[in-house]
Order: C-alpha cells, then structure tokens, then sequence
C-alpha cells in the first residue's frame, strides 16, 4: 500500500484524536516499518488492517465508519494533489465513470505497483448510476467516503443505497440516484 | 505519558520517515539515471536507424524521379474525381504544359469537345468496374492548340482510403496521321476502281454500238457481189467481231458487277425448274458432240425458293458451258442438294461436274482471274476471253457463296458452290410437277461433221446448219473425227485443214482408210487462197473445198451440190418472228441494229432503263444551279442511249439541248427544251417496260422453239 495513504491516516488520526493516539495504536500494532512511514514509499496492507483496527478498539467508533471517515478526508488531499482529473470531469457522474477508465490508467502510470480497486460503471438513466465496486481488501466504506465526497465537491445531491454482492464485501454494488 | 516525551516520539518518527525518504529517493534517483541512459542509448539508435531510412528513402524517391522524368510518357496521377494530383515534365515536352497548368485541372478540360464525353465514360468505366487496365486512344488540345493523339493505359489504384488514377499515355499522332491517310488512300483507290469499272461498262456500252453497225454492215456487204479476196477480208472482219463481241459482254458483266450496280433480284423461284432448263438448253446446244448433259436433282427438298433466279441462271450457264467447252467427250453433271435447312432457310450445294480434260492444281486459282487461262495453249486451241470464270466467281460471292474445284489434270472437273435461301411461305401451294421431256435426237437422217478447232467458226457453220434444219456433231480436232467416224455414219463432213492434236489432211487420210465413213463426202475448209493447197485436199482425198470466210449462199450451195437427196429440207427459213414491237419505237431500226437477238435487245433496253433516270437526275442538277457547261456535256453523254432503245427523236432532242447550251443560250429556253424532252420520257418509260418484258418473253419462246 502507498505510502501516502499512512501519512494521510495518520495524519487524519492526529488531527481528530492527537498524536498520543497515533503512538498509541502504533505501540499496539505489530508493524514491520516500526510506524514509520514516508509518502513515497510502500508498505504491507497488512499494517493499515492493524492500525484500523486497534484505532477502532481505542475509539469505540466502527470499522465502517473509521474507513468513510478516511475517504472523505482523504478525498480532499486527491483534490489538492491531482485537481486536473476533477477539471476533466464536469459533472459527479462523469467524475465516477472516469474513475476505472481514467484515473486509474494514470496512476498505474505513476505508480506501477499500486494495487487499486475496479469500479465499473453503468448509467441507469440520465440521474442514476451504477458502480459495482471489486477489491480484495474490502474498502467499500471507504470508496462510499469518497463518493459522498465528490457529490459534495460537484454540488450535487443524491441518495447513495450500497448493498453487498459478495457476503464478505469483496464485492460491493453502489446505486447513485441524484435527487430531482 | 507527558506531553515532551510524546512529541519526542513524533519527532523521531519524523526523522526516521526523513531518512527513509532520503534512501528511497537516492534510489529512484539512480533508477532514474539508468533509465535515462537506456533512453538516451535506445534515443541514439532510433535517430541512426531513421538516418538510414532517410537517406534510403531519398534514394528510391529520386530513382523514381530519374525514371519518371525521363520517361518518353506522360505519366500522371488523377483523383477519383478526375483532377490531376500529379504530372510528370514530359507533358510539357510534348503539349507545352507546365505541371502548373495541369495540376487541380479536370482531364475534360484538355479533351477537344467531339471526345469529351467518349473519355469521360471510358474513366467511368475503369473507376466503377474494376478494370484491371484500360487502354484508349483520343486526341488533347495541345497549349498552342493542335490537336495530339495520345494512346494511353490508365489503372485505378488504392491510395490510402481513397482511390486514383495511374496513367501512362504516349504520344501516337504520326500513328493517327498515318492510319487516317491509309483509310483516305484505301477510299480513293476503291473510287478509282469503281470508277474504272464505270468506265469501262459506260464504254463498252458505247463501243456495242458501233461493232454493231459492223456485224450488220458486213452481213450486207456480204450480199453484194464481191471477189472471193473480199470474202475472204470480210469473213475476218466478221470473226473478229464476233469475238470482239463476246468480250465486250464478258467485260460488261464484269464491270458491273465490280462497279457495285449489280444488285440480287430477290424472288420466288425453282431451282428443279431452273436446273431442268440450263440442262435442256445444253442438250439441244450439245447435239452434235459426243457429251451427255444430265442433271441430279435430290428429290428430297422443297425447290421453291427466294432467291436471285437470273444470277443463279447465269452463274450455272458459265460453269456448264466451260465444262463442254474442256469435255471432249463423256458426261457433264449438274448436281443441286440441300446440306441443311430450318423452319426459314436452307442451304443448297450447286455442283457441275464434267469428264474433260481437267486443271492442273497449281492452275486452279488462275483460272479465276480475269483475262487468265491455265495456259496459253489452252487459249490457243479452246479461244475464250478468259472472263467467264472471274464473272462466274464474283457472281457466287455477290450471292454469299465460294466456288470450290476439285479437279485433276486429265480426269475431269468438278466446281461447286453452297448458298443459303430464305424460304417462300407459298412455296407449298404452289407446288407443281416441272417435268420436262427429254430431248430425243432424230436419227432419221445422217448428221453432218463439222471438223473445225476455232469456236467462232464452228459457233457461225453449226447455227446456219441449226437454222436449215441439220442435225450435226462437232469435233475439235482431227483425231476427235477420227473417233467419231468410227461410231457415225456421215453424210457430209467439214474438215478444217489446220488444226491442233491432227490436221485435216491426215484425218482425212484416216479416214478413208476404213470404217463407215470411207465414202463420205469430206469438204475441205481453208483459208488459204493458195490453189496448190486447194489441189493438195483434193489429192488427199477430198471431195470439193470451201474457202474461208464463206457467206450462208456459199455454204448453201455445197450443201444442196453434195446432199441432192435433201434439197428439199435446205431452204432457207424465214426469220422467226415472234412478235411486234411497240409502235411507239422506231422498230425498223431496232431491227436494223439488234437483228433478232431479243436477248442483247433485252440487256439494252435493262441497261438504259437503269442508267437514265441517274442521268436525268445529274442533268436536273445541273439545270437547278444554271451550269450550262454540264448541261452540254450531260445532253451530249447521253444523247446516243434514246437511239439505241428506239425513240431517235429524243436524241435528235437532245442533241438540240446540246447544241444549245454550247450556244450558251438562255437558261429558260434550256429548261423548257429539257422539259419537253422529260415529258416525252416519262411516257415512254412505261412502254420500254412492257417491251423488256415482251423481249424477254419472246427470247424464252425462241430458246423453246428451237429446242
């Protein structure tokens, strides 16, 4: 896993608990890297299931939730870093179905090893879309914060129903309806 | 945990991460100085192998270039559309156009107007069919405004997605010039034969008239009391008319046909009857030569057909007359047969095949041409104007058919010709039995032997002796006479004393020797004024002689002198008459001119039929644009025609327009002596008809009679 998605989490968990929280679930998880991260380099995915994990035990709050929380904070640092594949797109859709197409073509440019998920898209109608989300590392909840977030980012307002294809969430169908 | 030792802990984390990224940044930094060496290495090699691209690129373009600019064609490139996109710098060698004037134009616009639309189809034609490769030929407007000729090969080829034209074109004027003065030339030299066979049928016609007036002339000279010297000069004078004659009508047919003004008189016939007819003829004719006329007719189809009677008629005559004329004895065959036939034609096989003397092979293709015989002997001992086979051919081609000979040297002849006839839809219905009888020769009394080698004399001893009644037999040299008087008994023989194979003497020798004839009466035939040659007939054996040329009288009174039992059959027949001619025409002088001959009568009457209204038409056109000039020269050409057919006055008339119009009198009074002369024509016309149709009628009627 990228660095920069460690750098940001624990950023984020700093930001919303303070670093002893970082330290905290750092000394609690069994991590190769010794906690230390840089944005550059690349780490086991593991460490993140670990760190998650011990911050939910910490917060009480859900994994599900811990993970939403993440991709909406995370969507703005796409935002800062990347704006040209937001310029690109001119609407929430377009954004979305770029994503697979696009996006990701690029940043397995940048960064060959990056291990991302497939979002396949299919427009409904002209105010309903389809995502069917597909990774091995059951992020749903954190796609769904990022979605939320583009909505957000495009003005847009739309119900989000997300519904499990596969019971251990490796496969997830987003239905995207905006509202009239 | 207090507040220092927890950011103590972030700090060094923080450092820990720094260095981290040190490290990880050294590394991609070398990765990226390798990576751009490979790049730069991999850069080099590009460059070099687009370099060696290049310049071989620039070679191939410029060998190109080498041979397309130095090509002796044009060659250009056109778009589907027809606009040039590419031309080589030979067009401006050639028709003065730089590439400027030529690229973005249509091709149309280089095309004279006449050739526009011919080219544009034909590129039509090569765009949308997929034509492999097209060649045509078509002229361009040159920049000084000549027109060239290009031949040229067009290919369409893909270009990319769009397709276009690939032309080689090549300069062919000279090639156009040189064709077009050939067809000029193949023109004018037809016209010059058509004009030359004109001629020559306009001029025989004129030369008829005045050999006529000899014949006639000599005939009464012949009357008059005259030394036997001038018997003599007259009977050469008369023999060579009579040949003179014949060439004249041979050449007449021959130049009418070459002049293109013989045309097929396509009606309903029977061939059975046609045969049966020629072959009768022939019989009679035949009498006295040991040949059998015969014909076989394939009872099998239906003889009623379309066709060209007269030609057919002539066509066959020619061939059996050649056959008895080259048969010394044995048979001559006139074979018809159908080959095949459907619901509309059929095609029949004419064949006449004789026992004579038969063609050498390599002759065989001679003897077709006209004034050609297979040698010169042949003329010398047979005589013949040499056109009777030339006319005979061109006849059977005129009608679509090909003579054919088989024939060998010794063992006979055989000429035959296929034609095709449509059938006659009354042809059924009409169809009755033609049975003619077959001629029986009277055997009462015993024939007479005309032993004599030139035709004409034979052709003038043999139709008095037809005209008194005698039957008679021929021999064309003395061992033929020999032969004969073996078989026949004679009562009177004629024996020439020059001839080719025997001579008269010798015969005659012969022929008192033994056999039949041992007693008969021979009369020597000679030309000869010498008495010594006379007495040496009599000395071998002969019993009186007759000098050549001898008038009918003479004739006659050897005959009466030597067969005193038959006086009574020996005297002369009135001329046979037939019927009246037209009192509308000056008959006496018909009569005068033409003798009896019904038949050269007939071909006179034909022939002015055909000719006058043309002439009227040439000299209606020179009175329409007042050319007096031609109005003299055509009254003067055709004047002599009326006289010939009958109505003198006419070309009493017309010798008055003449005379006129050389006056150069006014125009007015030539139309108006040209009118009446017209009105008086056109009435006549329907009489001349009527009297073509009465000769022709009267002629047949003749034929039969003396059958």
């Amino acid at each position: 896993m990228k660095g920069i998605v460690f750098t940001e989490f624990l950023e984020m968990v700093e930001e919303e608990f303070g670093y002893e929280m970082v330290d905290n679930i750092i000394n609690r998880s069994d991590l190769p890297s010794g906690g230390v991260y840089t944005a550059i380099g690349t780490y086991a995915f593991s460490e993140m299931g670990m760190l998650l994990h011990n911050l939910s035990v910490d917060t009480k709050l859900s994994m599900s939730q811990l993970l939403n929380t993440f991709g909406k904070y995370l969507f703005h640092t796409f935002v800062k870093n990347y704006p040209g594949f937001f310029e690109a797109a001119p609407t929430a859709f377009k954004f979305l179905e770029s994503i697979e197409d696009y996006i990701h073509v690029e940043v397995k440019k940048l960064y060959p090893d990056a291990e991302l998920p497939s979002f396949e898209t299919k427009l409904i109608s002209h105010n309903q879309l389809e995502m069917i989300y597909k990774s091995e590392r059951r992020m749903a909840d954190f796609a769904e914060g990022l979605i939320e977030k583009t909505l957000e980012h495009y003005g847009e307002s739309a119900s989000i129903n997300k519904k499990n294809i596969t019971e251990n969430g490796t496969e997830v169908k987003f239905l995207i309806t905006k509202a009239a | 945990m207090d507040q220092v030792t927890i950011l103590q802990k972030k700090l060094e984390r923080a450092i820990l991460a720094r260095k981290q990224a040190e490290l990880i940044l050294e590394e991609k930094a070398l990765e990226l100085y390798n990576t751009n060496l490979e790049l730069k290495q991999l850069n080099e090699s590009l460059e070099l192998q687009i370099n060696n691209r290049t310049v071989q690129l620039k070679e191939s373009e410029s060998k190109y270039r080498l041979i397309v600019e130095n090509a002796t064609e044009i060659i250009f490139n056109m778009d589907e559309k027809g606009y040039f996109t590419y031309v080589n710098s030979v067009a401006e060698k050639l028709l003065g156009y730089r590439e400027n004037d030529i690229i973005g134009n249509h091709f149309t616009d280089f095309i004279p107007i006449d050739f526009k639309k011919k080219v544009y189809d034909f590129y039509l034609k090569v765009r949308d069919e997929n034509e492999e490769e097209s060649y045509l030929q078509f002229p361009v407007k040159a920049k000084s405004g000549e027109i060239r000729w290009l031949g040229q090969n067009v290919k369409l080829i893909k270009d990319g997605e769009g397709k276009q034209f690939f032309a080689i074109a090549r300069e062919i004027t000279p090639l156009i010039h040189s064709q077009n003065e050939l067809v000029k030339a193949r023109e004018v030299a037809e016209k010059a034969q058509q004009a030359e066979s004109l001629f020559l049928a306009n001029m025989s016609h004129e030369i008829r008239t005045p050999l006529n007036a000899i014949v006639g002339m000599s005939h009464l000279l012949g009357d008059t009391n005259i030394s036997k010297e001038q018997e003599e000069m007259l009977d050469i004078l008369q023999n060579s008319s009579t040949v003179l004659q014949e060439l004249i009508s041979d050449i007449l047919d021959i130049s009418k046909i070459d002049a293109g003004k013989l045309e097929q008189n396509i009606k309903e016939i029977d061939l059975k009857a046609l045969v049966l007819n020629i072959t009768r003829t022939f019989q009679v004719k035949l009498d006295n030569k040991p040949v059998h006329v015969q014909c076989d007719i394939d009872g099998n189809f239906d003889t009623y057909l379309l066709g060209d009677g007269s030609m057919i008629n002539q066509i066959l005559i020619n061939l059996v007359g050649n056959s008895i004329k080259f048969t010394n004895d044995g048979f001559i065959n006139i074979r018809i047969k159908e080959l095949k036939s459907d619901d509309t034609s059929q095609k029949v096989r004419f064949e006449v095949e004789d026992t004579g003397i038969g063609i050498a092979k390599e002759k065989i293709a001679l003897i077709f041409q006209e004034f050609k015989q297979a040698s010169s002997e042949i003329k010398d001992s047979y005589g013949g104007t040499g056109l009777g086979l030339a006319i005979t051919k061109k006849l059977i081609t005129l009608l679509g058919g090909k003579i054919q000979v088989e024939s060998e040297l010794g063992n006979g002849t055989k000429m035959y010709f296929d034609l095709d006839f449509q059938n006659t839809n009354k042809a059924i219905l009409n169809k009755k039995e033609h049975e003619l009888k077959a001629i029986e020769f009277s055997t009462k009394n015993n024939p007479i032997l005309v032993v004599e080698d030139n035709l004409i004399n034979q052709k003038y001893i043999t139709s008095l002796l037809k005209k008194w009644n005698l039957k008679y037999l021929i021999a064309d040299n003395g061992q033929i006479a020999i032969d004969l008087c073996n078989q026949y008994k004679f009562e009177l023989i004629f024996m020439d004393l020059q001839m080719p194979v025997m001579n008269g003497f010798e015969a005659t020798t012969e022929i008192r020797k033994s056999g039949l004839n041992i007693d008969s009466t021979i009369i020597a035939l000679t030309a000869s004024t010498l008495l010594t040659k006379k007495n040496k007939a009599l000395e071998n054996g002969m019993n009186d002689f007759l000098s050549k040329p001898f008038n009918p009288n003479q004739l006659h009174k050897i005959l009466t002198e030597y067969l005193k039992t038959h006086a009574a059959t020996l005297e002369v027949s009135a001329a046979t008459e037939v019927g009246e001619i037209n009192e509308a025409l000056d008959a006496k002088y018909l009569k005068e001119v033409y003798e009896d001959d019904y038949e050269y009568m007939a071909d006179m009457f034909d022939t002015f039929l055909k000719i006058t209204p043309d002439e009227f038409v040439n000299l209606h056109d020179a009175l329409d644009i007042a050319d007096v000039k031609q109005i003299g020269a055509v009254a003067h050409k055709i004047k002599p025609t009326f006289q010939m057919v009958g109505i003198p006055n006419l070309t009493d008339q017309m010798g008055k327009l003449e005379k006129a119009a050389k006056a150069n009198e006014d125009i007015h009074k030539l139309r108006k002596i040209e009118s009446d002369i017209y009105k008086s024509y056109i009435s006549l016309k329907p009489i001349l008809i009527q009297q073509l149709e009465n000769f022709n009628s009267w002629n047949t009627q003749l034929v039969t009679q003396n059958a």
